[in-house]
C-alpha cells in the first residue's frame, strides 16, 4: 500500500541527521509554497501565499483565529488542493499526490485519535502501514511514548485519557514515524504550563537529534518566540511579516504585527522634523534604513528613529513595548533632557515576575509599563493615583507610517 | 403529578405486554407440549414428541435451508446496502434527504404487495425476461420464479432498508477526520477501510444483520408468493402446520424453537455490540 513512500526508510532506529539543519539554508527548501490561493465557497482564505521551509527548521505560523493557518498545514499534508499555485516537497511537485504518499505527518488540532485502538495501537499505526517489523514497532512505540511521558499507558483507549494525554498520544503517533516534515496544529495547547515547557524542550531536542522540520501553529506568543527559528505572521491569508522571533518582536513591520505579537503601546503622532542620514546611536537595537526624527505626540516632542523616506508632517504610529517604558515617581530624577509624559497611575497588576502599571497621561493617552522587580529599589512600587512621569528607553521604539498602519 | 403519570403509563405498558405478549407466548409454549387432537386441535397428555419431531430430517432440513437462505439474503443486503448507505451518508444535504426518502418510501406499501411486484419482474414472461429478449437474448426464458433464488431476491428487496438504515446511522457518525489521520499515517484506501472504517461501523453491520436475518427466517408470504408451495422458510413450516396440516402442537414447537434461536442470536448481538461500544468508548 505504501510503495509510494518517497523517503529512505528510517528503519533500524539509526537515523543520523544531526546538524543537518545548520547548513539548511544552502539546501533547497523541504517545502516550498508558491502563489498559493485557496477559497472556500467563494471566500478567499489564502491569497497568493509564498513560503519556503528550510530543512531542519522550526517554523511557526502565527495569526488570529480563522486566518488560514490550519489551511496551510492541510495543503502541505495533502487534505486540500490549492486553487492556484504549486507546492513542492523535497523538490517534487505534489499536486494530486494523496496524503498517504507524502512523507509528512500531522498532529491534528482535534487529535483525531482512533477510538477503537489502544494508545499502543494508535502510535503503532503509521509503522504498521510501513510494514516495519513487529519488534522494532514495539521498541519505537515505547520510545515515542516515553518521549511524551506516557510510558505505561499503552493499553488505555483514547476515551480513558485526559485531553492533555490525548494530545500527547497524537504527538507520539506522528513523531514515531520520524517524518521529513512534522506539521503541528496547536499541539501543545491542552497542556499545563510545566508540561508544555517540557514538551517544548522535547520537540526542540528532536529537531536537533533527528533533523525533523517542524511547521508549528500556535496562538501562544511566548511559545512561538521561544521555540521558533522563524516566525511567519499571517493576516487574512497573506504573510504580514516573517523573520527570526527577535526581529518580529522588536521590529514589527506593521501595526498589525506589533499589536498581534506581544503587548504594545501604540501612540499616534506627527513627524515634526526629519534629519537626513544620521548616525545611529550605539544603544540602538537596529539602525538599518532609519533616520533621526522628532515626533509630536500629544504636545510632547520625542526624538525617535523614523523609517527611511519619512517626511515632516507625516502621521505616524510610535510603538513601544511595555517593558521598554520607564516610570519615574515624584522623587526620582529623570535623565537629562529626557522627553516625557506626565500622568497618574490608574491601574496596577501583579504578574509574578513583573508589575504592570497603566498610566493615564495628561494628554489622555493610556500607556502600559511593565517593570521587573528590583531588590535594590525598595521604592519601586508606585501607589495608585501617584503622579508620575513616563518615557521609554531612547531608540527602543518602532515608528510606522500611519497609512499602512491604518489598515487595522 | 408527573410521578402519577409515569406510574400509570408504565402500568399500562406492563399490562399490555402481559396480555398481548406474555400470555400468547405462554399459550404457544403450552400448546407445543400438548398432543394433537382432530376436533379440539390440542389435548392432553403432555409430551416432548413435537420437539423430537423437529429432528426428523424432513423438518431439520427446512430449518437448515431456512437459515442458509436467510444468511444469503443478509450477506446480499450487506453487500448492496453498505455502499448505498455510504453514498447516502456522504451525500450533500439535499441529496442525502432525497436518497433517505427513497430508502423509506417502500415502507409505505404493504410488503406482501411488494412480493407480488418481484413476482411480476421474475415471472417467465415477466419484466426481466422481456428485457433480456429485447436485448437480443434468444435462448429459453429463464426459470427464475419458484426457485430459492426468487425467494432470496424477494427477501433482499423487502428487507434491504433494515440493513441500510443502521448502516447509515454508523457511517454518518464516522468522523472523516479519522480517515484523514489514517491517510496521514500512510494508510491507502484498502487499509483505511479495513483498519478504520470497518471496525468503527461494525455495530451497524451487526445491527443490520440481525434486523435482516431474523425476519428473513419467518417471512412466509415471500416464500409463498415467490418460492411456490414449498416449505422453504421456517415461517412457512409454522404457518402450514397451523393452517394446512392443522397440527397445532407441532407448529407451536417449531415456533418456540425459532423464537429461542432468535433469542440466542439477539443475545450474541447485544454482547458483541456491548464489546464494540466499549472499544469505541460510548457507554
Ligand atoms: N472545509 C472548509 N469549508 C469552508 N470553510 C472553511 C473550511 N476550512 C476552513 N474554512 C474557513 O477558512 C478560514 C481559515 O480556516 P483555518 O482553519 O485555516 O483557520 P486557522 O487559522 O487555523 O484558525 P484557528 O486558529 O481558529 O484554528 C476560516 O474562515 C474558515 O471558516
Ligand atoms: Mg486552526
Amino acid at each position: 500500500m505504501n510503495a509510494s513512500d518517497p523517503q529512505p526508510p528510517a528503519a533500524g532506529g539509526a537515523n543520523p541527521a544531526p546538524a543537518a539543519h545548520r547548513d539548511g539554508a544552502l539546501q533547497p527548501p523541504v517545502v516550498s509554497l508558491r502563489g498559493i490561493r485557496k477559497a472556500f465557497d467563494g471566500k478567499t482564505v489564502l491569497d497568493g501565499l509564498d513560503l519556503d521551509i528550510r530543512h531542519g527548521e522550526f517554523l511557526t505560523l502565527l495569526g488570529p483565529s480563522g486566518c488560514g493557518k490550519t489551511t496551510v498545514l492541510r495543503l502541505i499534508a495533502g487534505f486540500e488542493q490549492a486553487d492556484a499555485g504549486s507546492i513542492h516537497i523535497d523538490g517534487r511537485d505534489v499536486a494530486g499526490l494523496p496524503p498517504d504518499a507524502r512523507h509528512v505527518n500531522t498532529v491534528f488540532q482535534n487529535y483525531a485519535l482512533f477510538p477503537h485502538l489502544t494508545v499502543h495501537g494508535n502510535v503503532a499505526f503509521g509503522l504498521e502501514m510501513k510494514k516495519v517489523p513487529r519488534g522494532e514497532i514495539d521498541a519505537r512505540v515505547a520510545d515515542a511514548l516515553a518521549t511524551v511521558q506516557l510510558a505505561g499507558y499503552e493499553k488505555r483507549r483514547p476515551h480513558e485519557l485526559s485531553g492533555g494525554q490525548q494530545q500527547r498520544v497524537a504527538l507520539a503517533r506522528a513523531l514515531v514515524n520520524r517524518p521529513r516534515v512534522l506539521l503541528l496544529d496547536e499541539s501543545l495547547s491542552a497542556l499545563d504550563y510545566k508540561l508544555r515547557k517540557q514538551m517544548q524542550g522535547e520537540l526542540k531536542a528532536l529537531q536537533r537529534k533527528l533533523g525533523i522540520t517542524f511547521v508549528f501553529v500556535t496562538h501562544d506568543q511566548e511559545e512561538a518566540l521561544a521555540m521558533s527559528d522563524r516566525v511567519v505572521v499571517l493576516d487574512a491569508g497573506r504573510i504580514a511579516q516573517q523573520g527570526p522571533p527577535r526581529e518580529i518582536y522588536e521590529r514589527p513591520a506593521s501595526l498589525f504585527v506589533a499589536r498581534f505579537v506581544g503587548e504594545a503601546n501604540v501612540m499616534d503622532g506627527t513627524l515634526l522634523h526629519v534629519q537626513a542620514h544620521g548616525d545611529a546611536p550605539a544603544n540602538c537595537r537596529w539602525n538599518g534604513g532609519t533616520q533621526p526624527a522628532t515626533v509630536d505626540i500629544g504636545g510632547v516632542a520625542f526624538r525617535v528613529r523614523a523609517p527611511a523616506g519619512s517626511h515632516a508632517g507625516q502621521a505616524v504610529a510610535v510603538v513601544v513595548r511595555p517593558e521598554d517604558m520607564r516610570v519615574y515617581g515624584p522623587g526620582e530624577p529623570l535623565p537629562d533632557g529626557m522627553a516625557h509624559f506626565s500622568g497618574r497611575i490608574v491601574e496596577r497588576t501583579y504578574k509574578g515576575a513583573t508589575l504592570d502599571s497603566v498610566i493615564e497621561t495628561s494628554s489622555g493617552l493610556r500607556l502600559i509599563a511593565s517593570e521587573f522587580f528590583d531588590e535594590d529599589a525598595p521604592d519601586f512600587d508606585h501607589p495608585l493615583g501617584e503622579p508620575v512621569r513616563v518615557s521609554w528607553v531612547a531608540d527602543w521604539e518602532t515608528v510606522l507610517p500611519r497609512d499602512t498602519a491604518g489598515a487595522r | 403529578m408527573q410521578h402519577v403519570f409515569r406510574r400509570a403509563s408504565t402500568g399500562l405498558i406492563a399490562l399490555w405486554l402481559a396480555v398481548f405478549v406474555l400470555l400468547p407466548t405462554l399459550m404457544v409454549v403450552a400448546t407445543s407440549l400438548l398432543t394433537r387432537h382432530d376436533s379440539h386441535f390440542v389435548s392432553l397428555p403432555l409430551t416432548l414428541d413435537n420437539y423430537a419431531r423437529l429432528f426428523d430430517p424432513l423438518y431439520a432440513g427446512v430449518l437448515v435451508d431456512s437459515f442458509g437462505l436467510a444468511a444469503l439474503a443478509t450477506v446480499l443486503c450487506l453487500l448492496v446496502g453498505y455502499p448505498f448507505a455510504w453514498i447516502v451518508a456522504r451525500a450533500r444535504a439535499p441529496w442525502r434527504h432525497l436518497l433517505l426518502l427513497l430508502v423509506i418510501v417502500p415502507f409505505w406499501t404493504n410488503s406482501l404487495i411488494r412480493a407480488y411486484a418481484v413476482k411480476l419482474v421474475l415471472a417467465t414472461n415477466g419484466a426481466l425476461n422481456s428485457a433480456l429478449f429485447a436485448l437480443g437474448y434468444s435462448g429459453e426464458p429463464l426459470q427464475l420464479l419458484y426457485t430459492p433464488f426468487a425467494v432470496v431476491a424477494g427477501l433482499v428487496y423487502v428487507l434491504l432498508p433494515f440493513m441500510i438504515l443502521p448502516l447509515y446511522a454508523v457511517i454518518e457518525k464516522l468522523d472523516p477526520r479519522l480517515l484523514e489521520a489514517a491517510a496521514d499515517l500512510g494508510a491507502g484506501r484498502l487499509q483505511r477501510f479495513v483498519r478504520v472504517i470497518l471496525p468503527l461501523t461494525l455495530p451497524g453491520i451487526v445491527a443490520g444483520g440481525v434486523l435482516v436475518f431474523l425476519p428473513a427466517l419467518g417471512l412466509f408470504y415471500v416464500s409463498d408468493v415467490l418460492g411456490g408451495a414449498k416449505d422453504l422458510l421456517v415461517g412457512n413450516l409454522v404457518k402450514n402446520q397451523f393452517l394446512v396440516a392443522r397440527d397445532w402442537p407441532f407448529g407451536a414447537a417449531a415456533s418456540v424453537t425459532l423464537v429461542v434461536l432468535m433469542g440466542l442470536l439477539l443475545w450474541a448481538w447485544s454482547a458483541s455490540a456491548r464489546r464494540a461500544n466499549q472499544r469505541i468508548g460510548e457507554p
